[in-house]
């Protein structure tokens, strides 16, 4: 299999201010590839997301789309070029139908017809969406706020779909449905980048990962190998890590 | 008793056009809450200077007590200049006072903001002085069309336009919130600033734009005033601010059908204590309705209580 | 030694008049940085507080209404009343927030100016557009103070007198809980601070000296018009505050100084002078809200920190965890001392709380008994954080009762209820991030003390025995946690810490308010499995050592299950199971709604 890089990083510095965030970050998912980003609070993740949102600066290095310099653009460029996004906690919009969330998804597009399309896409992918059409956002359940977030963000097509910490703040129950569903949007054909502080579940549906330790990469291998790591079982696998060798 | 019930309709209409203006107003408070979350203490001052801008119109284009086009034309004129001022006043205010501080504690933008109110009304105070001008009207209007009756009601041709041009401009700005792309995207912003950009919306450019309808609509209030009652002076901010201000608290603020509601309810309530009470007390109603808001129900007449988040 | 030479060395009166105005400036620039500094109030009224305190001497030592009291007798008079003109404000535009409290008292101002107007008719008592003038003078036990000089010296002295007593407040309990406050008034309620009292102290605090500095400045005067009490005054206050930084004493004495003394030189210009003010606030608003003297860099002493390395980077917790592995905490291994008792403690009875149709708690009974952990499950929406929000008095509930120690707490305020001893920590983290580690735990003693602003003023015993007490106490629950939150760390501003840190520091504050039962929501959420598992261990010593009894929000199973007594699960805000962990792992309802199937395997 040929792997075509869709997002990279190369020797990224990232800083708040004066204060370095990031330090020399390679990274690259190839198309298809579900790849997480494993790490603590405070390790830089959401910082790695925001410099692929064009929300950081960096000072040094390059972020590419497809092959494309992206760093130093605008949020809604960088969106326009392929990205999406499914925020921690979801963030719906909690007054607009579940429609009008879905038509934000695709804010940018101009193509109607293929909208249309793939509108019909997700409510085949989420039938309970198209139950719910003209309901608030708010009103829906967890698990369908869930569907929402992520319907939304395909509805733009994106070539590369990120999440940010998909399994925050929810209960077992959804944690588990969550990362189904990341599983079958995956195998569906998007190409998904995934932050993660749930370092079980993210490797057990991913392809490749990488860990973050204070800005830095300190170890990137497939997930498989990962869970097998010694550092990974002592510092994020935590007990009941489900290394099996095979 | 029955003096009263004769005033009514009377009342009535002159609620309905205050109520009008206070909505317009009301507006750019409400849309500018409900996407930062600030009080825009200079959203008066930006109806005052929409008030100087139609005046000047008015004044540029009248010689001898004559208009020099045609007064529909100059009537139009008027609006829409006040409007595109005050619009380039906030936008302007946007850009210097408010952006920088988009991450800044909430007493921070209140201060900018009071910052902006003194410096736009000292501004004014500098290069027009402290006298009242008067906006000579006669011209506009053929005598035979100045007053229509109507029952036992006056229905003055002002008063007409008020209420159509205030009534017009609420109908697009429903439109265009309900149906348009831009118009989700605003409401989009509105619920969740960094989610709406996180799909492409530039939040910039909506946040810009919110401050720029919200003002010219104050504008266009500051120039229908005039009109309707033919005078203004670097001062009539303040007033006009705080009475914006009610109506949108008590609509709901953020929330601009709300404000629509509450600048209607409140002109209509000062207009119906006039009868009752001395006209001195007109402005003692908007205070008194305020403070009972507040403390009764401070999410408004439509808005949503939220419970706070913990 | 300067302020007694000053007045001397005055180059002519004029100069002289300046010198003694930058003292009335001083004094109300601190009086206003007490409500807006201290407590973050926008008071818009203020300047009308300052007319109050002017008028007030102007008719009882005037021949206006022929009242001729003292000055002695009048300076209290009037500063007392403004103060309870203050409180009464105060008290109907408390539980405005923000924004609303600025325009309130706006049309305050406002409505100040039309009477100072208007009372000139029927009876004349303010003289109008007019004033009043011609006051008696000053006697102070036969000393007549006249001359400019004397005034120089009268009015700074009471400047100075703000200031010392500015500096007293700031560092006390008062201080402690405005700047609490200002930073998150809910946590600050919620940690026994009773913030509607104090932000009335803050209103009375300002009033007072407003009203003290405007009869000083009547007498100076020797006259008062509504003119000296208007908008451009309440904005030059607000400008010298500003430009200080808020807060900042010595900045605010600096803000007020320099704008006193600035636009004397500046007069030519005076057109632009309101303008310029307006200028002042937006640029400082958007360049450096802190104010002039805010931060100054030289002022802070570097510390070393030890988590950091050579280059600066920090250094993860984990790394640090193996560094201080060998006494993670200050506890000493000892045996369990406490386990759960059979005694109720805090008893819930058919509690339910409706927000607009959704009953985020529906017909809810539990029963928490002493020394026990008590864990709530569920999933996200269940209402287990609305329950702590009942709990702790955040939320009044529509129906049913809640019973502390046989005591009825349905309906206190939160403040009430951390004082009855019940604490609690915020799921997303709500700390006071502007103020010390040491700082944020003394907060909680706030409940435990109770001195007054005259002890503080007059350094009583009751405050310095209160503040020693209160010393020792946050830094004995800081030191459970051992170097995490000791040390330099005292000092650290809490924003600054490790998110474990921070946690951390969550239970230490609730802590420090010496409750009985805690309420813990999510402790662990966030931390990485290393940090979970001393975090666990650090909750069930609170219990077994120290006797804690403790309610629970957690998501983390194994947390769950290593120290709960008892779980309870909750399922849109009803009581789906209740019992062992084992027992409500296991039950129907329970996996149905929360853990799943696949979890039931892997858990039970």
């Amino acid at each position: 299999m040929v792997e075509t890089p869709i997002l990279e990083f190369e020797n990224v510095d990232t800083y708040y201010g004066n204060i370095q965030v990031l330090y020399d970050i390679n990274l690259k998912v190839n198309k298809g590839e579900l790849v997480c980003l494993l790490g603590g609070n405070a390790s830089g993740k959401s910082t790695t997301l925001k410099t692929i949102l064009g929300a950081c600066k960096i000072k040094k290095g390059a972020v590419k789309l497809n092959g494309i310099r992206i760093d130093g653009k605008p949020t809604q460029f960088i969106i326009s070029k392929g990205v999406a996004i499914v925020p921690e906690n979801r963030r719906i919009f909690p007054r607009m139908t579940v429609l009008e969330n879905l038509e934000m998804g695709a804010y940018l597009r101009k193509d109607k017809n293929s909208v249309k399309n793939d509108l019909e896409k997700v409510f085949e992918l989420f039938p309970k969406l198209k139950e719910r059409i003209n309901q608030a956002g708010i009103t829906l359940s967890g698990g369908e706020q869930q569907m929402l977030a992520m319907g939304r963000a395909l509805l733009s097509n994106p070539d590369i779909l990120l999440m940010d910490e998909p399994s925050m703040g929810l209960s077992p129950l959804l944690v588990d449905q969550q990362f189904e569903l990341i599983q079958r949007v995956n195998r569906q054909g998007t190409t998904i980048f995934m932050v993660e502080q749930n370092a079980n579940m993210a490797l057990s549906i991913a392809d490749r990962g990488y860990v973050l330790q204070t800005g830095a990469i300190v170890l990137a291998d497939t997930a498989q190998s990962l869970l097998c790591n010694e550092m990974m079982q002592e510092a994020y696998l935590g007990g009941d890590s489900t290394c099996e060798v095979k | 008793m029955e003096i009263y019930l004769q005033q009514l309709p009377q009342q009535l209409i002159n609620g309905l056009t205050l109520g009008g203006v206070y909505a317009l107003i009301a507006i750019g408070y409400s849309m500018v809450y409900g996407i930062l979350g600030m009080l825009n203490f200079a959203h008066g001052e930006v109806y005052m200077i929409g008030g100087f801008a139609g005046w000047w119109v008015l004044h540029l284009l009248t010689r001898n007590n004559e208009v020099l086009i045609s007064a529909a034309l100059v009537i139009s004129l008027m609006i829409i200049i006040a409007m595109a001022v005050s619009a380039l006043v906030g936008v302007v205010a946007e850009r210097f006072a408010y952006r920088p501080l988009r991450n800044a504690p909430r007493m921070n933008l209140l201060l900018s903001a009071l910052g902006v109110s003194i410096f736009l009304q000292n501004l004014v105070l500098t290069y027009q002085g402290a006298k009242v001008r008067f906006f000579h009207i006669g011209a506009l209007i053929p005598e035979g069309l100045r007053v229509i009756h109507i029952g036992p009601a006056v229905f003055s041709f002002m008063r007409a336009l008020v209420i159509a041009v205030t009534f017009l401009l609420m109908g697009l700005l429903s439109v265009m919130i309900k149906r348009t792309k831009v118009g989700k995207a605003m409401r989009a912003t509105a619920q969740d600033l960094e989610a709406a950009s996180f799909m492409g919306v530039d939040v910039n450019r909506i946040i810009v734009l919110v401050f720029l309808i919200g003002s010219a609509l104050g504008g266009a209030a500051g120039a229908l005033v005039g009109l309707l009652f033919t005078q203004v002076d670097y001062y009539v901010g303040f007033q006009a601010g705080l009475k914006g201000f009610t109506a949108a608290v008590l609509g709901g603020i953020g929330n601009i059908y709300g404000a629509m509601l509450g600048g209607i309810l409140l002109g209509l309530a000062e207009a119906l204590a006039v009868t009752f009470l001395p006209s001195a007390y007109k402005d003692v109603v908007a205070f008194v309705i305020l403070i009972v808001v507040l403390i009764v129900r401070p999410w408004g007449l439509v808005g949503e209580k939220m419970p706070e988040k913990v | 030694m300067m302020l007694i030479v000053a007045p001397h060395i005055m180059p002519n009166n004029y100069w002289l008049r300046i010198y003694t105005m930058s003292g009335l400036w001083v004094m109300l620039a601190l009086g206003l940085n007490v409500v807006a500094g201290f407590a973050g109030l926008l008071d818009l009224a203020y300047v009308a507080f300052f007319g109050i305190g002017g008028y007030t001497f102007a008719l009882l030592s005037s021949s206006q209404l022929n009242v001729h009291l003292p000055f002695i007798l009048v300076l209290p008079i009037a500063a007392v009343f403004t103060m309870l003109i203050g409180i009464t404000l105060g008290s109907t535009s408390m539980r405005l927030k923000g924004d609303y409290l600025a325009i309130v008292t706006l049309a305050f101002a406002q409505i100040f100016k039309l009477l100072l107007l208007n009372l000139d008719t029927p009876v004349n008592i303010t003289g109008g557009v007019n004033g009043i003038f011609g006051f008696d003078p000053i006697n102070f036990f036969g000393f007549r103070i006249i001359s400019s000089v004397a005034y120089a010296y009268l009015i700074w002295f009471f400047a100075v007198g703000v200031t010392l007593g500015s500096f007293r407040i700031k560092r006390s309990r008062f201080g402690r809980g405005w700047e609490a406050i200002r930073e998150d008034e809910l946590a600050a309620e919620a940690i026994g601070v009773n913030t509607t009292w104090m932000k009335l102290m803050a209103f009375a605090g300002g009033a007072f000296i407003a009203g003290a500095a405007g009869a000083l400045f009547a007498s100076f005067q020797d006259s008062v018009f509504p003119n000296n009490f208007d908008f451009p005054q309440l904005v030059i206050v607000y400008c010298m505050v500003i430009l200080g930084g808020l807060g900042n004493i010595p900045g605010v004495i600096l803000g007020a100084v320099l704008l006193s003394i600035l636009p004397e030189f500046l007069r030519e210009y005076g057109a632009y002078r309101m303008m310029s003010y307006g200028l002042i606030l937006i640029v400082l608003m958007a360049l450096r809200p802190q104010g002039i003297m805010g931060e100054v860099g030289f002022l802070i002493r570097k510390k070393i920190r030890p988590d950091k390395d050579q280059t600066g980077r920090l250094r993860t917790s984990t790394e640090l965890y193996y560094d201080e592995n060998a006494k993670p905490l200050g506890i000493s291994e000892s045996k369990s001392q406490y386990a759960k008792s059979s005694l109720a403690v805090l008893e819930l009875n058919h509690v339910t709380m409706d927000f607009g149709g959704i009953k985020a708690v529906d017909d809810l009974s539990l029963v928490l008994h002493e020394r026990e952990i008590l864990s709530v499950i569920g999933p996200n929406g269940a209402g287990k954080t609305t329950l702590f929000n009942l709990i702790s008095g955040i939320y009044p509930p529509n129906v049913g009762s809640i019973y502390f120690e046989g005591r009825e707490i349905t309906g206190l305020k939160p403040h009430q209820v951390v004082k009855a001893g019940i604490s609690r920590t915020f799921q997303n983290l709500r700390l006071f991030n502007k103020m010390s580690v040491l700082d944020n735990a003394k907060v909680g003693q706030f409940c435990r003390t109770s001195a007054g602003p005259l002890s503080i003023l007059f350094h009583l015993p009751l405050h310095t025995k209160e503040e020693n007490e209160t010393d020792r106490k946050a830094k004995e629950v800081l030191g459970l946690f051992g170097a995490r939150l000791t040390g330099y760390r005292f000092d650290q501003q809490a924003g600054f810490l490790s998110y474990a840190n921070r946690r951390r520091m969550e239970i230490a504050r609730a802590l420090s308010t010496d409750a009985k039962i805690l309420l813990l929501d999510e402790p662990s959420a966030g931390m990485n499995p290393q940090e979970t598992i001393e975090i666990t261990e650090f909750i069930k010593s609170l219990r077994d050592l120290f006797g804690y009894t403790i309610l629970l929000i957690e998501h983390k199973l194994n947390v769950v299950r290593t120290i709960s007594d008892r779980v309870i699960a909750l399922d849109y805000g009803i009581k789906i199971a209740e019992g062992s962990y084992e027992e409500v792992a296991n039950s129907e309802k329970v996996i149905e709604a929360y853990l799943g199937r696949k979890r039931q395997r892997v858990f039970s």
